[in-house]
């Protein structure tokens, strides 16, 4: 049987994907508890009378930021993803393998539990800035102990980081444990994810993080198919993999602690949009990554959406959301792909 | 001229303790060095440690006069192309986008990458699976694609090949009898434009028709080399392998058939 799906070329489903992620942008900001129609969200200096002002205002101060938030966190998980599953030679890899989740999560609940929540650092809260750091200090943590003199090895790396992410889960139940009620509840929905904090200054804050991750990996694109056919052959092939690979271990390390930082751990896109791209147009990094970048930003814009409209005026917590709309669509593309195989 | 390799007392291995122990050896280019010994006598561990995958305890590679822990990785890969023993790949590339990859270190006009790649693959008896997924081939199929991407990686920007080096790790281990004469002869053609080569084999008979020098390993020493035709023996190939063999004259050359008895 010969699907659609085997049709598609690289640069047809790029363009497809900015198309469909142009169009959810739009819907994403005329869509919400507030409804507003296209005709404000596309031109919103209209003359029109006082509700386009309250209009304006939810479009662009409140919506805006938080399309832009979730579009780059979908993409830094997505990108993400992609790099981590070319290290480790593993299409079940995903960020949270270097530790980085966890440390992230464990930095939260230490921020949560013992810093009073109405202090700020640089109109981020402390929560976020607990995150950031220990996402990172975990990725340093399992860096530094996988590495040895002759360079670092990829299985050691890959213990270690379960080992960490062990003893930071661990470090938080410990904390749950002593947490009160407030304290417990709070860091339970930080853990589910959710981008309702958006601000202009959050999107500031992850936009060079991202950049930096989409420019690293776009770079080491070809570096990453060599390195799938093994550690030395990419070495025979040119590429220095030492130093590729810390360059990508650096910049998933601060673009995916920054992204848990601002929007909380959100799981799922990481491991699968490369998995869904990679079924549609191959392996190929050269089309990957870019693909893993839009359809990132189209599957959590579509997430959020959902996340803030199904129980409006209420909201759920993305995390919730990307499992759930996620992996049905995931399973039934996985059923596909075994039918046109055999 | 001038070797293209030269391996001076080298000694080094993947773990602790040296398996390999002071070996010398000099590839000069259209000169094909085949490498035997029985199992676990070290031909692998030679071959990373003259290809720069292993650094070597003592003793120095140098690859056109250079050491070879000084050349730029780019520069080297354009020099030298390697292909394990072991490729493994979960993803699933065509078979043209492995084929491909051979290429990854030369920049050239994207003709030349088209002609080259398609070269290989034709050598290689791949047309006609080129767009096909290559984890869905059989071993001796996945075989010929790498050794498609190997021969991928000469430069063949340069009129001569003289200055390229191309090692193969048991190219043929899962390759049929069919279109190992073919990749053999190729081989043999690349060699006669300048190409040198390293490679081991198990097909003895095969090797040995095919070199212009054999080197004995065993035990991690390099017991001799020289020509096939006037270093092989019965006692040789006895010591070496603890088989007993009778060597039958091949009416089509001057290097004997090796019959195991």
């Amino acid at each position: 049987m010969v699907s659609i799906f085997e049709m598609l070329t690289r640069n047809t489903l790029l363009i497809l994907l900015s198309i469909v992620l142009l169009l959810l942008s739009l819907l994403s900001l005329s869509i919400g508890a507030f409804s507003t129609p296209f005709s404000t969200v596309l031109n919103p200096w209209r003359e029109d009378a006082g509700l386009a002002d309250l209009a304006t205002t939810i479009v662009f101060e409140i919506r805006l930021p938080r399309l832009l938030l979730s579009g780059l966190t979908g993409a830094v998980l997505g990108v993400s993803g992609a790099a981590m599953q070319g290290l480790f030679r593993n299409p079940l890899a995903d960020p949270s393998l270097i530790g980085v989740t966890a440390g992230a999560s464990l930095g939260a609940s230490v921020a949560i539990v013992f810093i009073p929540t109405t202090v700020e650092f640089l109109s981020l809260s402390l929560v976020s800035l607990g995150a950031f750091v220990g996402g990172l200090t975990a990725t340093i943590f399992v860096y530094t102990l996988a590495t040895r003199q002759s360079g670092f090895s990829v299985s050691t790396m890959l213990l270690v980081g379960i080992a960490i992410t062990a003893l930071a889960g661990s470090l938080g139940n410990l904390l749950d444990y002593f947490a009160n009620n407030s304290a417990l509840r709070q860091i339970s929905l930080w853990r589910m994810g959710g981008l309702d904090a958006a601000t202009p200054s959050r999107v500031m804050v992850l936009l060079p993080a991202a950049i930096a991750l989409m420019v690293a990996v776009m770079r080491y694109s070809n570096a990453l198919n060599a390195l799938l056919l093994g550690d030395s052959q990419a070495r025979y092939l040119g590429f220095n993999i030492q130093r590729i690979r810390t360059v990508l271990i650096v910049v998933v390390a601060i673009a995916v602690s920054t992204s848990v930082a601002m929007g909380g751990t959100i799981a799922f896109v990481g491991l699968v949009v490369p998995h869904l791209i990679r079924l549609l147009i191959g392996p190929n990094y050269q089309g990957l990554v870019a693909g893993s970048a839009v359809l990132g930003a189209v599957f959590l814009i579509a997430a959020d959406l959902l996340a803030r409209t199904v129980i409006a005026p209420a909201e759920l917590p993305v995390g919730i959301v990307t499992a759930l709309i996620g992996v049905p669509f995931f399973i039934t593309l996985l059923r596909r792909r075994r039918s046109w195989n055999d | 001229m001038t070797d293209l390799l030269q391996a001076q007392a080298v000694s080094g291995g993947p773990g602790i303790g040296d398996a390999i122990h002071s070996v010398s050896l000099n590839v000069a280019p259209s000169e094909i060095v085949g490498i035997i010994g029985p199992n676990g006598a070290g031909k692998t561990t030679l071959l990373r440690l003259l290809t720069g995958d292993l650094a070597p305890t003592t003793g120095t590679v140098r690859l056109l006069n250079q050491p070879l822990r000084e050349w730029r990785s780019t520069d080297r890969a354009q020099r030298i192309s390697v292909l394990p023993q072991f490729t493994q790949l979960d993803f699933d590339f065509s078979v043209r986008e492995v084929v491909a990859m051979g290429r990854l270190p030369h920049t050239c006009s994207d003709q030349t990458q088209t002609r080259v790649i398609e070269e290989q693959l034709e050598v290689c008896g791949l047309q006609t699976m080129q767009n096909r997924p290559y984890t869905q081939l059989s071993g001796g199929e996945q075989q010929r694609v790498q050794l498609a991407r190997s021969f991928a990686q000469i430069s063949f920007q340069d009129q001569s090949l003289d200055r390229s080096l191309l090692v193969l790790d048991e190219p043929l281990s899962s390759v049929d009898w069919a279109y190992q004469g073919p990749i053999l002869n190729h081989i043999k053609a690349l060699s006669q434009r300048g190409l040198g080569v390293v490679m081991t084999l198990h097909d003895l008979n095969r090797l040995t028709q095919l070199a212009d020098r054999i080197a004995v390993l065993q035990g991690g020493n390099l017991l001799l080399q020289g020509a096939p035709q006037s270093i092989l023996s019965e006692a040789l190939l006895e010591r070496v392998f603890g088989l007993q063999v009778a060597l039958i004259p091949n009416p089509k050359s001057d290097i004997p058939w090796v019959v195991p008895l």
